[in-house]
């Protein structure tokens, strides 16, 4: 972007004002246009330009859509003005999704919190990765308790691996045999048994 | 004209400020908005435009030729854009001067002036 020529980014920022209402694009398309052109003018580095055109990106949505609504929207804007803004529309929802999904996926990362198969839990204990894979995570997974155990007024639930190795988990609320629960466990509380890893401070999420 | 204090968005105000002085095109309205801000506003044409819109519908400034320079539309204020400025910086003024009675800039709402 930094690399288009003075004329093109003109150009460019020319066509994104049919996002506007007719009315208001004849009367102050020309001189957004030379305004936009004499900023990127008056600056000879390109990543303040690259700032310039950063802003205008942002601006530009919101500024026509609040020029529609004061005005009414412009029931007689062309095909190509439709597929923009409709353009525009699905880029701002995708957008948000993906930084909704990236931010998630970022915090998950930062904070230590690990969604795993209730599977992946039993082979890394099996095959001694347990605890350099969970120990600093918070471990969620979702799985189904095949058995219960009542011990000094906890319940120990072992889940459905799959696996030679036993998941079982330690809650303080009461589980039902065949139940499907959503769990969060901190992997650092984990207690090697002899074929199985024991999760104490199992909380239910679902 | 009778008018209510402060009613003035802050890009709105910037711009009648902006012109307090001389008449200007956009690109000098936005330098000028940026300098008076110390840099903390940086507008963009689509915002500014809307503001200007708005103004020139009001009356507040006025759209001028100027024939040396014809592929830029010059701004300046109009007489009723002036009492308006007038009495935003009246209010700010008094505003200001209340905030230094109640001492309130020196209790922690922030840096001191």
């Amino acid at each position: 972007m930094a690399q288009l020529s003075s004329r093109r980014s003109g150009e460019i920022y020319g066509k994104l004002l049919y996002l506007y209402p007719t009315r208001y694009r004849k009367r102050y398309a020309q001189p957004m246009t030379q305004t936009f052109d004499d900023m990127l003018a008056g600056e000879p580095n390109h990543l303040a330009r690259m700032a310039i055109w950063g802003r205008a990106l942002v601006d530009l949505p919101a500024s026509a859509a609040k020029e529609h609504l004061t005005n009414g929207v412009d029931m007689n804007m062309g095909r190509n003005l439709k597929i923009i803004i409709g353009g525009v529309i699905a880029a701002l929802v995708i957008g948000n999704i993906a930084s909704f999904w990236v931010g998630n996926l970022h915090a998950r990362r930062t904070q230590g919190i690990q969604q795993v198969s209730v599977a992946q839990l039993a082979d890394a204990m099996q095959q001694d990765g347990f605890y350099s894979s969970y120990g600093d995570a918070t471990v969620l997974f979702t799985a189904t308790v095949a058995s219960t155990q009542q011990n000094n007024g906890v319940t120990l639930a072992t889940f459905v691996t799959g696996r030679p190795y036993a998941v079982t988990c330690q809650f303080t609320t009461p589980v039902s045999v065949g139940q499907t629960l959503g769990v969060a466990a901190p992997g650092g509380s984990a207690e090697r048994q002899t074929k199985g890893v024991l999760l104490h401070g199992c909380a239910k999420t679902s | 004209m009778k008018r209510i204090y402060n009613q003035l968005p802050q890009v709105a105000f910037g711009i009648l400020l902006a012109l307090s002085l001389k008449e200007r095109h956009g690109y000098e309205i936005i330098k000028q908005i940026t300098e008076d801000s110390d840099g903390k506003i940086k507008l963009s044409p689509g915002a500014l435009y809307t503001s200007i819109k708005q103004l020139n519908e009001q009356g507040l400034i006025k759209e001028v030729e100027h024939t040396e320079d014809i592929r830029r539309r010059y701004y300046r204020l109009t007489e009723a854009g002036k009492k308006v400025l007038g009495h935003e910086v009246a209010y700010y003024r008094t505003s200001v001067e209340l905030a230094r009675e109640r001492r309130i800039l020196e209790i922690g709402y922030g840096t001191t002036i």
